[in-house]
């Protein structure tokens, strides 16, 4: 029973910041094949405008299925690709131009001209390498929550095929923030990102993506998949009724649609793993019971027949148990009660601090 | 875009919506179903959930998921790279770290997510580490906690010689942090303050009366068993007077228990000529989600409609074997001895409502004639017309003479109709005092507004 009041003042209250992570596996079986009972994949969504697709890691009937990310691909008007598309006659051109600029104004922002940035190689906006064909994965907010921790990012992509069987792949490509932990970047107006790398060995320029932590989007270059041979066959491999096999991916990026684009991606995504990152912000109060405060209570078991009960003899110090603390406002209004788990005996021969956390 | 209005006293009306979802458990051979649910089976798992029947899954993030993170791979990793061997590492940071494929890690198909820690100075802890374990953890490193995160209804069965708690010692190390301090209480002889907070309301709620004390073992101790709800399954609080368990022997009803006065009291109803009808088989605590059962007679005694009285044939792990409110659900308790308490001739039902209130809060957005006839937006100027004249040392120069586009119909397109100035409301936002965005409601297709229109938007907002 609150019955004294104490102000709290300024060296009593701090308040701390906690981060809490989820380690996120997304294997390749998820993103295509398992949920396949046909030419299309139960778990993919495409829309009508054809602009980009939504992968969920359940058939997406389900009211069960989680949205686990979104993917497009795109490049830029000064792309070559962009030119060869126009020439003969690519597919969606217009769109997967639209989108390589949504994304680069929204993640890169626009230089001093006005006009959109294009997503740089090594994050030196200077001059250097662009990214100009583009694979944009857009995870979703459930996954990457407050932001991907730096230094965790990991993505499998199967590369080089052969003719006979597109589908076979000759090696596991590994991509990974090599060095974020240090050297993320912080000129992007949607927050930090990281460099991504085939190799911690790697000399800087030489990345081959982005990945921006707190907006949680990975942009890999559409290269990746360029083998050493010309040949390199990429396709859908079926899914949505496309059956068109690609001899290299700047032909697929021409003349095949977005969706299926999208899912040449995804029959050659092995692995995507990445820690998130949870914000608690807290605000400890230092509750302090000084030797001679808080020996009494006015609860009324406290006494009987005028005797305090929790005293053998009228010898002994007067004592009380603490068994919770009310935070009060400044009008004192009762605004959260913390409890203990058992309660605390204080007599003035003691002082306590007892520390109370409130979490947002 | 841009315009601020204030509400008025009129315009907002806040209310509150009480639901009572309807919760339904059976109890069968040691499993239990919630709402006749059953378990979907997908791709890698038996249950896409991670749960059993009779549970549900929290935030149902491992949609069909069945493998974990393979932490003695991540930490065999670690030794080849001259380290000690230690806790778990930080899997996929690791990963990154050592240059890894991190599917080295995986164990079995699709791996759950897990979530983790970093154990710092903020002394925040996963519930379910225990403090010792906490304490030896060296900062730095990372505790771990698995999902899936589920919830279910739980059975407790206390003997009347089971001791209801242990005096608390501290162990052999006295001021080590890393020395666990024994002692405890059953969860039953918890709720010993607030079942007595309850008895001005109802005197069968004391946990020690005349009658019978709960918190005592041995000669003066009682049979008792407790049912524990989590509050997902009910929300604020269970719905006084709805509570309804149901007691069947071989598929025949045989006691059925309700809160008929809606005072807490689980009243023995029927079946008619049951035995123990209009006795008292326990209380409910409706806002802590407990029920409490002391009812133990046979429900199949000699002398009732039910005799001769039932045996079960793998007994219900209970100090007797005959049917009783004591034996309710009692073939789901983790208590049981292994081998009994299968009893596969018994099932119960359990029934009741929640109670959630959600409170709402309506407000009316009026656009008034002559007002929000004009947008800032980029697209209401006519495309040719240029809105930038100059711009340099010498200032910022606008036209004051730029085109309105005029979007007015007409069968035409060219000329079009006569001008009328128009906009098109597409959202609300919704400010707080001081001017900063908390909300925005969107309609789902624009509205036309023109100015001799006045019109009003109803915007609900849950909470």
């Amino acid at each position: 029973m609150a019955s004294t009041f104490k102000p709290l003042n300024q060296n009593d209250i701090t308040t701390v910041r906690d981060m809490l992570h989820e380690a996120i596996p997304i294997t390749g079986t998820i993103v295509s094949g398992t949920y396949n009972t046909g030419p299309t994949d139960h778990n993919i969504k495409n829309y009508e405008t054809g602009l980009f697709q939504s992968v969920f890691d359940y058939p997406y009937l389900s009211s069960s299925a989680n949205h686990i990310f979104d993917l497009t691909v795109g490049y830029s008007n000064v792309s070559s690709l962009s030119a060869s598309a126009m020439v003969a006659g690519g597919t969606q051109t217009n769109k997967k131009i639209n989108m390589y600029n949504e994304m680069a104004q929204i993640l890169a922002g626009f230089d001093e001209t006005g006009s959109v940035r294009r997503f740089d190689r090594d994050g030196d906006l200077t001059g250097g390498a662009k990214l100009d064909e583009v694979f944009i994965v857009n995870f979703a907010r459930l996954l990457t929550k407050d932001e991907i921790k730096k230094q965790s990012f990991s993505m499998t992509l199967l590369t080089g095929s052969t003719v006979s069987t597109p589908s076979l792949v000759s090696s596991n490509l590994l991509i990974q923030d090599h060095g974020a932990q240090t050297s993320y970047k912080v000129n992007s107006p949607v927050g930090e990102y990281g460099i991504l790398y085939t190799g911690s060995a790697a000399l800087a320029g030489s990345g081959v993506g982005l990945i921006y932590y707190q907006a949680g989007i990975c942009v890999l270059t559409a290269s990746v998949f360029d083998g050493p041979a010309v040949a390199d066959y990429i396709g859908n491999n079926g899914a949505g009724g496309e059956t068109v096999n690609y001899t290299t991916v700047d032909d697929m990026l021409i003349s095949g649609s977005i969706s299926g684009s999208c899912d040449a991606f995804r029959n050659r995504l092995d692995n995507i793993s990445f820690n998130n990152t949870t914000e608690i912000n807290s605000t400890i109060y230092f509750c302090r019971a000084n030797f001679n405060e808080y020996n009494y209570s006015s609860n009324p078991t406290y006494l009987s027949q005028s005797q305090i009960v929790v005293k053998t003899s009228p010898n002994e110090l007067p004592r009380a148990f603490v068994t919770s603390v009310g935070l009060y406002s400044a009008d004192n209004e009762l605004l959260a009660v913390a409890k203990l788990s058992a309660p605390l005996q204080k007599d003035p021969t003691d002082e306590l601090i007892l520390r109370v956390r409130l979490d947002y | 875009m841009s315009y601020i209005f204030k509400f008025k006293q009129n315009d907002k009306v806040i209310n509150l919506v009480r639901t009572y979802p309807r919760v339904s458990f059976a109890f069968y051979n040691g499993t239990s179903s919630y709402n006749n649910q059953y378990k979907l089976s997908g791709q890698f798992t038996s249950s896409i959930l991670g749960a059993p029947n009779g549970y549900v899954s929290l935030y149902e993030q491992n949609v069909d998921r069945s493998g974990t993170l393979n932490y003695g791979a991540i930490n065999q990793l670690w030794v080849n790279a001259g380290e000690p061997a230690a806790t778990p590492q930080d899997p996929f940071g690791f990963a990154v770290a050592q240059e890894t494929d991190p599917t080295t890690f995986y164990q079995g198909a699709n791996p759950r997510y897990s979530t983790f820690k970093v154990k710092d100075g903020t002394r925040i802890n996963f519930k379910t580490v225990s403090r010792k374990e906490f304490n030896i953890t060296p900062d730095g490193e990372p505790l771990f906690k698995d999902y899936p995160l589920t919830a279910t209804v739980q059975k407790y069965y206390y003997p009347a010689a089971k001791a209801r708690y242990t005096t608390s010692s501290e162990g052999a190390l006295i001021g080590n942090p890393i020395d666990d301090v024994t002692g405890s209480i059953t969860f039953l002889y918890a709720l010993k303050n607030t079942m007595d907070y309850y008895k001005v309301l109802n005197p069968n709620y004391a946990f020690s009366s005349s009658v019978r004390d709960l918190g005592a073992s041995g000669s003066d101790g009682v049979e008792a068993s407790l049912l524990t709800i989590p509050t997902i399954f009910y929300g604020d609080s269970i719905k006084k007077g709805t509570v309804d368990l149901k007691f069947y022997v071989t598929g025949t009803l045989v006691g059925q228990l309700k809160d008929i006065n809606r005072n807490g009291d689980l009243i023995q109803v029927g079946p008619s000529g049951s035995g123990g009808s209009g006795s008292i088989g326990g209380v409910a605590l409706y806002t802590e989600g407990f029920l409490v059962l002391t009812g133990s007679w046979d429900l199949t005694a000699a002398g009732t409609k039910f005799a001769p009285s039932h045996s079960e044939v793998l007994t219900y792990g209970t100090d007797h074997n005959f049917p009783s409110w004591i034996n309710f659900a009692q073939t789901i308790s983790s208590s049981v001895p292994p081998g009994k308490g299968a009893a596969p001739l018994s099932s119960c039902q359990m029934d009741f409502s929640g109670s959630h209130k959600i409170p709402t809060m309506m407000l009316f957005a009026t656009a008034e004639k002559n007002e929000l006839n004009h947008s800032n937006n980029p697209t209401y100027r006519d495309r040719d017309s240029q809105l930038l004249i100059t711009s340099g040392s010498a200032g910022y120069i606008q036209n004051n003479k730029a085109l309105i586009k005029n979007t007015t119909y007409s069968i035409y397109n060219d000329p079009t109709g006569s001008f009328k100035k128009t906009t098109y409301i597409s959202k609300i936002g919704i400010y707080d005092r001081n001017k900063n965005l908390i909300a925005i409601a969107k309609v789902a297709k624009p509205v036309k507004k023109l100015e001799e229109r006045e019109l009003t938007f109803k915007l609900k907002l849950d909470m």
